[in-house]
């Protein structure tokens, strides 16, 4: 990933992890599916991590990212919903947004 | 949760906080990655801050709009963190309809590291100026913390003789700074009775 997206991703995060909960226009969710998505553009490219609240109070996860436009493959849809139920299921395995 | 475990979460959240920190901090070590991090940073804050402050003030974006003389649609861009395009014009208008002071500064690269590990929902409140003041006339109470203020502020050697005498008198009685300020104001105020609260002090201090 170019070093200028992850430094916007990044401000991104970092500027929304006082939120409890999102503004619309930072996330969206994805229909059909358990799973929400920052929508984040750098150089032209929209970079899609997806996520969800939880598992805790107050806390939102990141799953998995996708930079593809329109719609996402089911691939990957399937792979960050696995991700959401196993925190779930064990919160312990959930880490700290590194920034470096 | 117990004590030691509220304990020993809150220690681990500040390792987190530091370890954040200095994640940043290394890659602050690249110039393009900083720049990066600082355009996104202060549009998604600017934007993020303009609606928590409208949604503070039960403003919708339309009566927003109209309190700056613009459309609901340009609320709903000054609101969105890829927009970023507002001038210092438009955030002082913005200012004014939110009633609060607006202060644009360069800062060091320090300064972002202390406050985003911490930045809550609270960094991004402001009250107007009513809600910090009160919108009624000032009340005897008001002009002697102001007068504590003015005092503070003015030079020790333009201060009379009973204004050091009595912030002396007072600092005996009590080190918090605020009620001595309290104190010597009132006895600046009271002008009139001079003799008495001199007495007074001199024998409080006695």
């Amino acid at each position: 990933m170019p070093k200028t997206a992850k430094a916007k991703i990044n401000a991104r995060i970092a500027a929304l992890q006082g939120f409890p909960l999102f503004p619309e226009q930072y996330i969206s969710s994805y229909t059909g599916w358990p799973l929400l998505e920052l929508r984040i553009v750098s150089n032209g490219v929209q970079y899609r991590p997806f996520g969800f609240y939880g598992p805790g109070r107050g806390q939102f996860s990141l799953l998995i990212g996708g930079v593809e436009k329109g719609k996402i493959p089911k691939q990957l849809l399937e792979a960050a919903n696995e991700r959401r139920k196993l925190v779930i299921s064990d919160p312990s395995r959930v880490r700290r947004h590194d920034f470096s | 949760m117990s004590a030691g475990n509220l304990s020993s979460a809150t220690r681990a959240e500040s390792a987190g906080t530091i370890s954040a920190r200095q994640q940043l901090l290394q890659s602050f070590r690249d110039p393009e990655y900083r720049h990066a991090f600082v355009n996104e940073r202060t549009r998604a804050s600017v934007a993020l801050q303009i609606r928590a402050l409208r949604q503070a003030r039960n403003m919708t974006q339309a009566a927003l709009g109209n309190a700056i003389g613009m459309a609901q649609t340009w609320v709903s861009k000054l609101e969105n963190p890829d927009y970023g395009k507002m001038t210092v014009a438009t955030l002082l208008r913005l200012a004014e309809a939110f009633d609060t002071d607006l202060e644009i500064k360069f800062r060091p690269f320090s300064r972002l590291l202390d406050a985003l590990p911490t930045q809550t929902q609270e960094y991004f409140a402001v009250p107007g100026f009513d809600d910090e003041f009160g919108s009624a006339k000032l009340t005897p109470e008001d002009l002697s913390k102001i007068k504590a203020i003015e005092d503070r502020l003015r030079p020790v050697d333009q201060r009379s003789a009973i204004d050091a005498s009595a912030a002396y008198c007072c600092s005996t009685q009590d080190s918090r700074g605020l009620i001595l300020l309290g104190r010597k104001s009132a006895f600046t105020a009271a002008s009139a009775n001079q003799e008495q609260y001199y007495g007074s002090t001199q024998s409080s201090a006695s």
